[in-house]
């Protein structure tokens, strides 16, 4: 008996072949898109912490100054504070030369700060880095701040000494927050 | 008509046809000028995105220097970017950041000149805007004294707004 010839097929793929290699080839393309935009958003974010963490440095420098040059503080108050604190929770008083620097925390006066903000309320600064004389100013310091009292911490550690206790906390797409903390010593007047 | 001479009677030269031709000359087209509007407006938003960069960076190098040199300095922000205060008694201070690239208009409600004192506060603020043809993006740079904090956004509704969260 004569066996049946295979059947004959033509070059190329199969309808069900190219299919298949199309959604495997788009499926590894997602993946890979994916992975791409998840290293740009985690470069995003450690960007952000560095440039935080600079403006940090900063605030707790600024308030450290004043600390060791204040006649007195107080934590939690904003009595007699120069400026209207609209509603914000008064975080710091310091009195330097006779004139109260108010530090509070509370909602932004502007659209462009992220979240709650820490504004000072007080004399500006001078050329020479010296408290001026004019008329208080309240000020946005840094923004994204955590609620009161845990954005700004001023804590007596023992005479003399305070520990300072900064935190932001910035929202992720995904949910959560993104906090970012510093802490220093400072010296400050009083028992 | 015998099969083998009707397929020799229509079977047809190779390649295309006028029409086809034309179609497919014409989605090339659209293609192209599609593609390009986009990178157009890609390289306006860049050079946006740029001039807002050069604006913090002009501050940021300024009050490094004011504070690395202890010595108080002012910059103005003029049309094509930070240069020297026109009015005042203040030095300059030496930056570096170069020009906003063409086509970028500033405006801004920052005092001429913004001044840096000795330990490096920024002791003037207020708000930048920068435009360019070919996008309707309109970057804004914010600066409150006196720790000289920055945020660059884009206009909206409220005024200037922050970017998208992370």
């Amino acid at each position: 008996m004569k066996r049946a010839a295979p059947a004959k097929r033509d070059g190329g793929f199969t309808l069900i072949e190219l299919l298949l290699a199309l959604a495997l080839a788009l499926g590894l393309a997602g993946v890979v898109v994916q992975g791409l935009i998840a290293s740009g958003r985690s470069g995003e974010r450690l960007a952000l912490q560095m440039r935080e963490r600079t403006f940090q440095r900063r605030t707790l420098a600024l308030l450290r100054g004043e600390l060791a040059a204040a006649q007195s503080w107080q934590a939690g108050t904003g009595t007699g504070a120069a400026c209207n604190l609209a509603g914000r929770t008064p975080v710091v008083q310091i009195v330097v030369q006779g004139q109260p620097i108010t530090y509070s925390i509370g909602t932004a006066p502007s659209g462009i700060w992220r979240g709650k903000v820490l504004m000072r309320c007080g004399r500006a600064y001078g050329l020479a880095g010296e408290l001026g004389t004019g008329a208080a100013q309240n000020r946005v310091v840094l923004d994204g701040m955590a609620p009161a009292p845990q954005g700004l911490q001023v804590v007596q550690e023992a005479p003399g000494l305070v520990r300072l206790k900064l935190r932001q906390e910035f929202p992720l797409r995904g949910g959560g927050n993104m906090p970012i903390t510093l802490e220093m010593g400072s010296l400050a007047p009083g028992s | 008509m015998a099969p083998e001479r009707w397929r020799r009677r229509h079977q047809r030269a190779p390649g295309w046809t006028l029409p086809e031709l034309l179609l497919a000359t014409g989605l090339v087209l659209a293609l192209a000028a599609w593609v390009s509007r986009g990178d157009m407006e890609a390289r306006a938003r860049q050079e946006l995105q740029a001039a807002s960069q050069r604006v913090v960076g002009g501050l940021e190098e300024a009050r490094a220097t004011a504070q690395r040199e202890g010595q108080a300095c002012g910059l103005a922000l003029g049309a094509a970017g930070w240069q020297e205060p026109q009015g005042g008694s203040l030095p300059a201070c030496r930056v570096q950041e170069p020009a906003f690239g063409a086509g970028v208009e500033v405006s801004h409600n920052l005092p001429d000149p913004v001044r840096f004192s000795v330990n490096g506060l920024v002791l003037d603020g207020g708000t930048v805007w920068l435009k360019r043809k070919g996008t309707p993006l309109v970057r804004c740079v914010v600066v409150s004294p006196p720790l000289g904090i920055t945020r660059v956004g884009r206009a909206g509704a409220a005024g200037c707004e922050p970017e998208q969260i992370l």
